[in-house]
């Protein structure tokens, strides 16, 4: 239970409890607002839900991963779990939206591609904040978010598939994004994973 | 419509005057060669060449009127057909191999382009006559009507009609030896056609498009079965008195002047009483009837939790994990994973239906004695996006595309859809009639709710009983009935039993024929 007491003290933090609030609170709204009322025939709520989600832990991914470039790594690792444990927590909402709205996929795609599309933008944010850290231009790390989602938007458009678009792959399942994403993905567990080389004081 | 396969002929007389040809040839080729008339170099260079030629063209010839016969398609009567409604369509293969039929009929538009309804269905074939008969329904509007019968290889035979042939108006029947004079009992602007008694089909939903059958004479050999099922089918069947000598076994199927048979009468009159009756058999609407049906019926797909229930039930759950998580630590944290993995379960299980697809079905059983037609109308909500193959011949109400195969319906139904079907109409023993003033249960089931206009609602109707009819005041017409009633006849009963709804016809009343 050694990796279990970081993520319960780090969810615990102002920073991420108050995030997960608003996650709940985002989520409510949008299924309040798209669930049917009893004369409307079509049940749509999942599709706009998935989206908010997507977009939220897209979001946060790519903001928690660029600050958090430069912390030590046990840090990185249980903000990247904690933002794994909001879809986690959130599932409910999604699988009573899901099993009523029948959208033409499986939900265990939907909650796989989630995930690592989490672990694949967080990797981006730390990657952009590491760059912007080196390049002294750190007063550029909010702009992350913005230039991570443009530049997988650009990608897709210009290859014509959904490669990086974390919205592209949504509504119908695509190999193509799948593969891309679980490599990143995997690139970035390797990299928090890796294990820490501790230098003595006396080595030097 | 109205097809014979031209190419049969020509290829039976091309390849007969072929084999002629060729066996004059090889007989004097033969002739003279055995005369020794020709040369051996001649005989070389000419002769071989001709010999050669004339035994593959004999072979070939004898091999060709195998697959070369005739074709005969029949849609519609006499080539007339009615949009927006059933037609009966006939078949005939004579020596020709297994092959399909397949109609497509353009539903579409200028602005939606083409949307095809497909009718494919296998046909025998094999040595000798084989015959398919089946019902059709040809949409009320439609831009083209192409068929063809094709083997996997060629294309025997194919056709199309045009939109100008498009006619939703009803069919007069008429069968005589000469249609002549019958011409003028009907107005200019109603369809009349001569039929040969023989080529009457013996289904009634062959006669939806049909308004009245009149039987002169018979001009080829006629089925009690055929007139059956036309007046069963609403039709108003009317044989001309004084009865020709050539349809003297109707006496058994219409003795008196009126006959109730099924939804419709058979009855006998004179040629100038002709048009006061048809005036006053007003035919019964069927198509309104039947679509009546699915007021009511699984109109709205049904939503298992409400949005209030939903809304609350997630403010309740964010409100624990977020509780668990600020005060409980890592217990706390455990706790909120295991909670959402149990609340995950629980609203798979409740919002999750057992069947994805939704089939409800409402029939009416309409008769004014020893037969019944029965219409019959069915409701279907599809959740996800699937692809039905029904196993009843019927088609789509409302959408331009649909399938029909060997005798099912196949349609394509997207996400959180619903289709309402029309099967094709058919024939059973009539259940509720009226019998001298008093509504008989002719069935083993117990009839409830038995309503009758003017009368109000009468008592449940045992198995094979009859009860007199009494007057009830201010008795309101169930629910059920209420979207039929505009489309019956005063002194109508209506009966149910689960979903079929059975109408007893009063007796029209006509005075004196």
């Amino acid at each position: 239970m050694t990796w279990l007491e970081p993520l319960a003290w780090r969810l615990r933090q102002s920073d991420l409890l108050q995030l997960l609030f608003a996650y709940f609170v985002l989520l409510t709204f949008v299924l309040m607002v798209t669930w049917p009322q009893p004369v409307q025939p079509v049940n749509n709520s999942w599709f706009a839900l998935e989206q908010t989600n997507v977009s939220a832990l897209v979001i946060l991914a790519l903001i928690y991963g660029s600050w958090l470039s430069s912390t030590p790594r046990p840090k990185v690792r249980a903000t990247l779990i904690a933002l794994l444990c909001f879809q986690l927590l959130s599932l409910p909402l999604k699988v009573s939206s899901f099993a009523a709205s029948f959208p033409g996929l499986p939900l265990w795609w939907s909650l796989l591609t989630i995930s690592l599309t989490v672990i694949a933008f967080f990797g981006f944010g730390l990657a952009l904040g590491r760059a912007f850290d080196v390049l002294r231009l750190g007063i550029l790390k909010p702009l992350t978010a913005p230039l991570v989602i443009a530049g997988a938007f650009a990608l897709d458009i210009g290859m014509g598939v959904p490669i990086l678009n974390p919205f592209g792959s949504l509504s119908r399942p695509s190999g193509v994004y799948m593969v891309s994403i679980t490599l990143i993905a995997l690139l970035v567990m390797v990299y928090l994973l890796r294990p820490i080389r501790v230098v003595a004081a006396g080595d030097e | 419509m109205s097809y014979q396969c031209e190419q049969s002929w020509r290829a039976k007389a091309a390849s007969r005057v072929a084999a002629a040809w060729l066996s004059a040839t090889w007989l004097s080729v033969a002739w003279l060669s055995s005369a020794r008339l020709l040369s051996d170099d001649l005989r070389r260079i000419v002769l071989r060449p001709i010999v050669l030629r004339v035994l593959i063209c004999v072979l070939a010839a004898s091999s060709w009127p195998a697959f070369a016969a005739d074709i005969d398609v029949n849609l519609g009567f006499a080539g007339s057909l009615v949009s927006g409604a059933w037609n009966p369509l006939e078949v005939q293969l004579r020596d020709q191999p297994p092959a399909r039929l397949l109609i497509e009929i353009d539903q579409g538009s200028l602005r939606d382009g083409p949307q095809w309804v497909r009718y494919d269905v296998g046909l025998a074939g094999g040595r000798g006559v084989s015959l398919h008969q089946d019902d059709i329904y040809v949409p009320a509007r439609w831009q083209q009507l192409i068929w063809s019968v094709r083997t996997p290889d060629t294309v025997l035979a194919s056709g199309s009609l045009d939109r100008r042939q498009l006619d939703i108006r009803p069919l007069h029947l008429v069968v005589a030896r000469d249609i002549g004079a019958a011409r003028a009992w009907f107005g200019r602007d109603e369809r009349v056609v001569d039929v040969l008694a023989s080529n009457l089909p013996e289904r009634a939903a062959a006669y939806d498009g049909v308004e009245s059958l009149v039987l002169l004479e018979a001009n080829s050999r006629l089925s009690l079965a055929s007139v059956a099922a036309a007046a069963t089918a609403g039709v108003t069947v009317a044989l001309v008195d004084p009865l020709d000598t050539s349809l003297g076994e109707l006496d058994a199927l219409a003795a008196d002047e009126l006959t109730p048979l099924g939804s419709g009468v058979i009855v006998r009159t004179s040629l100038g009483n002709w048009s006061r009756v048809r005036a006053l058999l007003a035919p019964l609407a069927t198509d309104e009837l039947a679509d009546a049906l699915l007021v009511g019926l699984l109109e709205t797909p049904p939503h298992v939790l409400d949005q209030r229930t939903v809304v609350l039930l997630a403010i309740a759950y964010s409100a624990a994990v977020l509780a668990l998580i600020a005060w409980g630590g890592t217990p706390g944290l455990v706790s909120s994973v295991l909670l959402s993995l149990a609340l995950s379960l629980a609203a798979w299980i409740y919002l999750r239906p057992d069947d994805n697809l939704l089939i409800r079905s409402r029939s009416v059983s309409v008769s004014r004695g020893g037969l019944a037609y029965v219409l019959e109308r069915q409701r279907i909500v599809s959740f996800p996006e699937q692809h039905l193959e029904l196993d009843q011949a019927a088609y789509a109400l409302g959408r331009s595309t649909w399938e029909v195969n060997d005798g099912g319906i196949s349609l394509t139904m997207p996400r959180w859809s619903q289709d309402a079907l029309a099967l094709k109409p058919r024939l059973e023993p009539a259940v509720l009639t009226w019998q001298a003033g008093a509504l008989a249960n002719h069935s083993g089931m117990t009839l409830s709710d038995v309503f009758v206009f003017n009368y109000g609602q009468q008592p449940d109707l045992t198995p094979q009983s009859s009860q007199a009819v009494r007057l009830e005041q201010d008795a309101l017409i169930p629910d059920i009935y209420a979207a039929l009633a505009a489309h019956l006849p005063a002194g109508s009963a209506l009966a149910r039993r689960g979903g079929t709804i059975y109408v007893a016809l009063p007796a029209p009343d006509v005075p004196t024929l």
